[in-house]
């Protein structure tokens, strides 16, 4: 037997029925999408509301916490004083030199103090010391070994000698400058 | 009222389906624009904001913690010693007596002493000043320049500088100069010293700002000025009782 399929609908009514389908899905969608927004809509305002509500209770909390701090100010600026104070003197303490031992260490190179006629600190950190001697020998070891100490001691740049005179009574004199390295 | 024609009528039959869906599309749309991502963007920078509001307690709460447990006794002690050590103004008198007790503590005879040049006095002195200093992490350097007229044997003279160096207020060795005439024992001369000041802060600033905590490094510098402090005190139990003004000590 041979079997015969036929289509009594008209493609156009067929087409219709999709259609229909189609558009009653759209439509039920369409109702979904908008309820979906409107909850995501009210979703939105509502965060904002409750957001504000915790601004004004943080608001509230920050207002006592300054008001807690203000009772303090008394004590709060000491404090702002007590450290300012305590930064400054770190700061001079830390670039202040002892000029006392420096001078002792180069003092001790000089055979015989009392050949020291002048001592100078320049603002730049010059050390000048003027020697009055008659013996030139003991001047000269004198000189040499203030160059090696130049050049072993940290806080020295350089030793320098100038100015030397032979008076008429014999006694040499000549300054010794030892430049001394920034703090 | 107007009729639609027939082919309206059939077409608008045939399509009224998708009024609905049209419509919430337009809506959506329209809504969206103008509701609902202005006010998501209001959401996110009001989280935003809470976030920093929160910090900011956070930060209040921390700073009047610390200001309640803060031992307020010791608190003044140390203040009013520091002000011994760094006076708030340029208090001459008390310089001077210092300079003084030093000079007579180390052996060395004073002939006198005098404002090493005026125009280093510094005229910024001013609690505006020192505010914006602190504010900004640097400290002033605000001082009064004394030259220090003296003589003594160079053993005194030495040990006069290191004096200087361990006495309160604070000060800072500048330069100085001395000498003798041929056969002279005694030197002569003059030290240039600057005695430091600073004056209180204007203000402490927001209270939003960290507490102003001293550091391990400054306790050090306080134990330091105590120690400095004790050397001054000596026998006497208190640091010398200087008034203001010794102008006949002034030349």
């Amino acid at each position: 037997m041979v079997s015969l399929s036929l289509n009594l609908l008209p493609r156009r009514g067929a087409g219709e029925i999709l259609r229909q389908r189609l558009f009653g899905k759209i439509k039920k969608g369409s109702v979904l999408v908008l309820v979906g927004y409107a909850v995501l809509l009210v979703a939105v305002f509502g965060a904002r509301v409750a957001l504000a509500a915790q601004k004004e209770r943080l608001e509230t909390d920050i207002r006592q916490a300054k008001v807690r701090i203000d009772a303090f100010a008394t004590t709060e600026s000491q404090q702002v004083l007590l450290k300012s104070k305590l930064q400054m003197a770190a700061k001079i303490f830390n670039r202040r030199r002892d000029w006392s031992s420096f001078m002792a260490e180069v003092l001790e190179f000089i055979p015989d103090e009392r050949s020291v006629a002048e001592v100078s600190l320049t603002q730049v950190g010059d050390l000048n010391i003027r020697v009055q001697t008659s013996r030139l020998q003991e001047a000269a070891v004198m000189l040499k070994a203030l160059t090696q100490l130049g050049l072993v001691h940290d806080q020295i740049k350089g030793v320098a000698i100038s100015e030397v005179k032979k008076g008429g009574n014999g006694i040499y004199s000549f300054t010794v400058t030892i430049t001394t390295k920034k703090t | 009222m107007p009729t639609l024609s027939f082919e309206a009528q059939s077409y608008f039959k045939r399509y009224k389906e998708l009024l609905l869906p049209s419509v919430t599309l337009v809506l959506v749309v329209a809504l969206t624009l103008l509701v609902l991502l202005p006010q998501i963007y209001r959401v996110v920078e009001d989280f935003k904001g809470l976030g920093k509001l929160k910090t900011k307690l956070g930060l209040l709460n921390e700073k009047a913690i610390l200001l309640e447990n803060l031992d307020v006794a010791e608190l003044t002690i140390r203040t009013r010693e520091v002000m011994l050590d760094l006076p708030v103004e340029e208090d001459l008198g008390y310089f001077v007596g210092s300079v003084r007790n030093t000079v007579e503590k180390s052996g060395v005879a004073l002939e006198g002493v005098q404002l090493a040049a005026t125009a280093e006095v510094q005229a910024t002195a001013s609690a505006e000043a020192a505010s914006k200093l602190v504010s900004s992490g640097r400290t002033s350097e605000l001082y009064i320049p004394l030259k220090i007229n003296i003589g003594g044997s160079l053993v005194a003279l030495r040990q006069l500088l290191t004096d200087l160096n361990v006495s309160a207020p604070v000060s800072e060795m500048q330069s100085f100069a001395f000498g003798r005439s041929a056969g002279d024992e005694l030197f002569g001369g003059s030290v240039t010293v600057h005695y430091y000041y600073f004056p209180a802060p204007a203000t402490i600033g927001l209270a939003e700002q960290p507490l102003a905590v001293v550091t391990a490094s400054e306790e050090s510098t306080y134990q330091q000025l105590a120690q400095l402090r004790k050397l001054e005190l000596g026998a006497a139990g208190a640091l010398p009782e200087v008034k203001t003004g010794q102008e006949e000590f002034i030349r």
